[in-house]
C-alpha cells in the first residue's frame, strides 16, 4: 500500500490532508514539525513526503535539506505545501531537491495530482494554481 | 527624475513664488496705507508749523497751506489708502499708490517752500516702492514728480525749488537723479525676485522630495500589508478549502462527527480570519486614534490567569509558561480588552518564538499604584537593527524565518500601552532571548 508522510505543524491542515489521504485509500503518516517528519521518513521510508515550509524550529527548507543528506531517505520525492506563492520561494525549494511544489490554499484535485504525478515518477513540480510545471 | 514629476514640480515652485509675491505685495500695501496716514498728519503737522496763518494787518486767518495740507493731502491719500485696504495685491492698487505717493512728495516739497531736503522724500518714497520689488511702480512715481518739477518748475519755481526763478536744467537734473536711483532700485528688485523664484523651486523640489519618501513608506507598507496578508490568509483558506471539499467529496464516507469536524473547523477558521481582520482594523484604528479605551477597576491577578492560560493552548507541550503575580493587589484601572491585547501578544509571541523545550515567565506586579508585566522568553531575540522598526505595523524581525506572524502584535501592543499613558521597554540578546517590560499608566477617575 502506498505511504504518504505529511509534515505539516498546522492541527487543522494536517488533519484534513490525513483523512483526505485516507478516504483515497493511502496509508498517511503525520508529523507535526521538521524532526519528527524526518525521523519517521527514516523509519518508514514512505513513497511521497508532503512537507509544509513555514514550520516553528525546522522550516521545510531545512527538513528537505536533511531527508536529502541522509542515504535512507535522499530518494524519497518530496512535495512542497506552502503558502509562499514567489517564484524565488518555488526555486529555492526546487534547488534543495524538492521534486514538486504546491501552493495553498490548494483543491483535494490538486493535492492528489501532486502526489500521483511523484508516484508515476514524474519530474514535474506541480501547482493547484494551474501554472506550467516546474523541473526540479 | 521621471518628466510629469519634473513638471509638478516646477507648477509647484510656480504656486508657491506667485503666492509669496502676492503676500509681499499685500504686505507692502498695507504698509503704505499706514504711511499715507502718517505723511497726510506730517503734511498738515509742516503746514501749521511753517505757515499756520495769513495776515492782512491784524486780522488773520489758516493760511491756504494749511487747507492744502488737510484737503489735498487727505484727497491724495484717500484712494491709494482705501485700495490698498480694499484691494491690496492687485497691480493696480500698486499704481495708484506709486502715484499717490510721487503727488505727496509734491505737497510736502510745497508746503515747506521747496526746501531741498524735502526732495529727498522723492527718493525715500522710491527706495520704499521697491519693498513691492516689482520696477514698474516706479514709472508712475518718476513720471509725476519729473512732470511737477517741469510745469511748476516753470510757473511756479518758488514751490518747487524755493527760488523765484530756475534754471530749465534744474528739472532734468532732479529727473535725472530719480533715473539713477531707479536703475539701482530695478537690479534690486530683479534680484530679489530672482531669490524668491529660487526660494520656491528649492521649497518645491524639498516637498517633492519628502513626498517620495512618504510615497516610498506607504509603498513599503503595502508590500508588508499584502505579503501578510498573503501567507496569514492563506493558512486559514486552505483548511476552510480542504473542508469543504472533503465534505463535498466524500461526505458519503464519513460519520456525523467528522462531518461535524470538518464543520467546526471551518467555524474555527472563519474566526481566525476574522481575528486578523480584528488586528489590520485595530491598528488602523488606533493609527486614527480612534481605539476604544474604557477602563475600569479590575482584579489584576485574575484577569492575568486568564490570559496566561490562554497563551498556554498555543505552546508546544514541552515548553512551560511560568506566571507569577502576588496575592492581594489592589483592583486597578486598566482597560481590560486591550490588557488582553498586550499580555496576550507578548506571551503568543515569546512562546512562538521560543524552542520547544524553553521557558517562558510572566511576572505581574503592581508598582505606586501601576501596573507593571514582565515577559521573558529564551527564544530567537530581536536583532539590534530591528528593534528601531519592532513596533510598527507588518514589520517582523529580519531572523524570524518561516515562523507564521502578521507582524501586528507588537504594533497594537504598543498603541495599546500608550493609550493607557504607559511605556513599554524591550531587552534582547539575539539567540538568548527578550525581555519585555509594559508599564501601565493608571488613568485619572477612573481607579479601583
Amino acid at each position: 500500500m502506498t505511504t504518504i508522510l505529511v509534515i505539516e505543524d498546522n492541527d487543522a491542515i494536517r488533519e484534513e490532508m490525513e483523512q483526505i489521504l485516507g478516504f483515497e485509500g493511502f496509508t498517511v503518516l503525520a508529523a507535526d514539525n521538521g524532526r519528527t517528519g524526518i525521523s519517521l521518513a527514516q523509519t518508514h521510508r514512505p513513497d511521497v513526503i508532503l512537507c509544509d515550509i513555514m514550520m516553528p524550529h525546522l522550516d521545510g527548507y531545512g527538513t528537505l535539506t536533511a531527508l536529502r543528506g541522509n542515504g535512507a531517505t535522499a530518494t524519497i520525492p518530496v512535495v512542497l505545501v506552502s503558502a509562499c506563492r514567489e517564484e524565488a520561494d518555488v526555486q529555492h525549494g526546487l534547488a534543495l531537491g524538492a521534486n514538486g511544489y504546491l501552493t495553498k490554499p490548494f483543491t483535494v484535485d490538486g493535492l492528489l495530482a501532486a502526489i500521483q504525478e511523484q508516484l508515476a515518477g514524474g519530474p514535474a513540480a506541480s501547482s493547484s494554481t494551474g501554472k506550467a510545471p516546474q523541473t526540479a | 527624475m521621471d518628466p510629469e514629476l519634473t513638471q509638478a514640480t516646477e507648477r509647484r515652485a510656480l504656486a508657491l513664488f506667485r503666492a509669496d509675491q502676492q503676500r509681499l505685495h499685500q504686505h507692502t500695501d498695507h504698509l503704505f496705507a499706514g504711511l499715507m496716514v502718517l505723511q497726510w498728519l506730517a503734511g498738515i503737522a509742516a503746514a501749521f508749523w511753517i505757515s499756520p496763518r495769513a495776515w492782512a494787518g491784524t486780522v488773520s486767518w489758516p493760511h491756504l497751506h494749511v487747507w492744502a495740507a488737510v484737503y489735498l493731502g487727505g484727497t491724495i491719500s484717500l484712494l491709494p489708502i482705501v485700495l490698498a485696504l480694499v484691494r491690496p495685491g492687485r497691480l493696480s492698487t500698486r499704481l495708484v499708490i506709486a502715484v499717490g505717493q510721487g503727488l505727496t512728495s509734491a505737497l510736502l516739497i510745497h508746503l515747506t517752500g521747496g526746501r531741498i531736503e524735502t526732495h529727498f522724500h522723492v527718493f525715500g518714497s522710491i527706495a520704499f516702492l521697491s519693498f513691492y520689488r516689482d520696477w514698474r511702480v516706479l514709472v508712475p512715481v518718476t513720471l509725476v514728480v519729473s512732470a511737477d518739477h517741469l510745469v511748476r518748475g516753470i510757473y511756479w519755481p518758488e514751490s518747487v525749488y524755493g527760488v523765484l526763478s530756475a534754471s530749465g536744467w534744474r528739472w532734468f537734473e532732479h529727473t535725472g537723479w530719480m533715473l539713477f536711483e531707479d536703475v539701482f532700485v530695478i537690479a534690486s528688485c530683479r534680484r530679489g525676485v530672482r531669490e524668491m523664484r529660487s526660494i520656491a523651486t528649492r521649497q518645491a523640489e524639498l516637498e517633492t522630495a519628502n513626498a517620495l519618501v512618504e510615497r516610498g513608506k506607504l509603498a513599503e507598507l503595502r508590500s508588508r500589508f499584502v505579503s501578510m496578508a498573503s501567507h496569514e490568509f492563506r493558512t486559514p483558506l486552505t483548511t476552510i478549502l480542504a473542508a469543504c471539499q472533503s465534505l463535498v467529496r466524500y461526505i458519503d464516507h464519513m460519520t456525523a462527527e467528522q462531518r461535524r469536524d470538518r464543520l467546526a473547523k471551518i467555524e474555527t477558521e472563519v474566526q481566525h480570519m476574522t481575528g486578523l481582520l480584528d488586528d489590520v482594523l485595530t491598528i488602523g484604528k488606533a493609527d486614527a486614534g480612534k481605539l476604544d479605551f474604557e477602563p475600569a477597576a479590575v482584579d489584576l491577578k485574575r484577569l492575568c490567569e486568564e490570559i496566561v492560560a490562554e497563551a498556554q493552548t498555543t505552546a508546544a507541550a514541552t515548553q512551560r509558561l511560568l506566571f507569577a503575580c502576588a496575592d492581594g493587589l489592589a483592583p486597578v484601572a486598566v482597560d481590560p480588552k486591550l490588557v488582553r491585547r498586550i499580555l496576550g501578544n507578548l506571551l503568543t509571541n515569546a512562546v512562538k518564538y521560543s524552542p520547544v523545550d524553553a521557558t517562558v515567565s510572566c511576572q505581574v506586579a503592581v508598582q505606586d499604584g501601576q501596573p507593571v508585566f514582565e515577559v521573558r522568553d529564551q527564544g530567537i531575540g530581536i536583532p539590534t537593527e530591528d528593534r528601531a522598526r519592532l513596533f510598527e505595523p507588518f514589520h517582523r524581525g529580519t531572523n524570524v524565518g518561516k515562523i507564521p506572524g502578521s507582524g501586528l502584535g507588537l504594533a497594537i501592543t504598543k498603541k495599546a500601552v500608550e493609550i493607557h499613558g504607559g511605556t513599554i521597554a524591550v531587552e534582547s540578546s539575539v539567540g538568548k532571548g527578550t525581555t519585555f517590560v509594559v508599564r501601565l499608566g493608571c488613568p485619572e477617575g477612573a481607579r479601583g
